[in-house]
């Protein structure tokens, strides 16, 4: 079995935590099926990038990589203000939050990928990620999902999940994305 | 919902036909493949990478990104990687690193002649992205041969582009396989939203 989780932690602007919510993500996208697809087979198949263009995978080195740097908001967890309902064939989020302190932007953190562990039956590791809001005013995200290289400088959608109830991240407030990608026997 | 795997078996007997057919939902991917893909999406370079997991010979390996991180695309006669069967009906375990008893290719006791393992995109279709791993195995032994697990080993990479095996998946089914005949193996991994 496989589960993907996602957990989002929203706090003030003193650290107190005022707003929470766990599922269980809608899903992986084809850009991750399709790319696994092409590592099982070592032919590079072609995947719809952020920018709705064909972009013909890595199928080595960089493929999957979406452990954000600060301030990058093209891959890592990230965020979002749209609430379409997730098909496997979307692309992109509805309608990101972009990285920066304007109106309607977040500061993205560095997203990092933990080690596995394994527990008596699951094999676990998260891919996290916090989002300052310093624009000045509230901030609601609706969406989340994770971005990652299909082939360098070119980036794809792997999950998209949109949240049970709008997260509303007051000025000086933040969110904390987390997903736990688990394989149990 | 989410990331689901069907296995597909068809047993044929000397003259091609169908015998046996079945599909259900795969039991197991097991710690291996939850490894690699933490390696790829961590870019995993460092001399002493934090992720560990053991090779199909028993060898704790450290893994790293790697050139291609999955492959299971195995030529015929390779059963380093690709759909492997067994003999062995141990349960699964989420920490296992191979197959209990694998069959080996050949011609001999409980061989089997591995033919090339395929990989296809099926597409999206009905709200689902799948492709499939499919390989054929042919029993010229001399006598039934009985498969009780089937699994995926990966070719993967540790430091220094070194190649290294890593059992992704492994399931029990419990098949007889007459001389003369074979056994067809279709792994459907598929995404549904």
């Amino acid at each position: 079995m496989n589960d993907l989780l996602y957990e989002v932690i929203v706090t003030d602007k003193h650290g107190k935590v005022i707003d929470r919510e766990a599922g269980v993500s809608r899903s992986w996208l084809v850009a991750y099926n399709k790319g696994l697809m092409g590592t099982f087979s070592g032919s590079a198949q072609t995947i719809v990038d952020i920018g709705g263009v064909g972009r013909t995978q890595d199928i080595t080195y960089s493929f999957f990589s979406s452990q954000g740097l600060a301030n990058y908001d093209n891959y890592g967890a990230v965020i979002g203000t749209g609430n379409t309902a997730v098909t496997v064939s979307d692309y992109k989020l509805d309608a990101q939050i972009g990285h920066g302190t304007g109106a309607g932007q977040m500061l993205y953190l560095a997203g990092s990928v933990s080690s596995p562990t394994v527990s008596a039956s699951a094999s676990s590791f998260t891919n996290t990620r916090q989002f300052i809001n310093v624009s000045g005013d509230s901030i609601t995200v609706r969406e989340i999902g994770i971005y990652g290289y299909i082939k360098s400088p070119y980036y794809g959608c792997y999950v998209r999940d949109v949240l049970g109830a709008a997260k509303v991240i007051p000025d000086g407030g933040a969110m904390t994305v987390i997903y736990t990608i688990s394989h149990e026997e | 919902m989410g990331l689901e795997a069907f296995i597909g078996i068809k047993v044929f007997d000397r003259d091609g036909k169908v015998i046996i057919r079945r599909k259900k939902r795969s039991r197991s991917f097991v710690r291996g493949f939850n490894h690699v893909l933490c390696a790829q999406m961590r870019s995993e370079t460092t001399p002493a990478p934090a992720i560990q997991t053991r090779d199909t010979s028993n060898v704790n390996q450290s893994i790293r990104t790697a050139n291609s991180p999955f492959w299971a695309d195995a030529p015929a006669g390779n059963t380093l990687y690709g759909i492997v069967v067994g003999t062995d009906s141990t349960p699964v375990d989420i920490e296992q690193y191979a197959l209990v008893a694998k069959c080996t290719h050949g011609s001999g006791a409980n061989q089997l002649v591995y033919q090339a393992c395929t990989c296809t995109w099926l597409g999206v279709a009905a709200g689902a992205a799948s492709f499939t791993v499919d390989r054929s195995m042919l029993n010229n032994s001399g006598a039934p041969v009985a498969v009780e697990e089937i699994g995926i080993y990966i070719e993967s990479a540790k430091l220094g582009a070194v190649l290294i095996y890593i059992m992704g998946m492994r399931d029990l089914y419990s098949l007889a396989i007459p001389d003369g005949g074979g056994i067809t193996v279709t792994y459907t991994i598929g995404i549904v939203a």
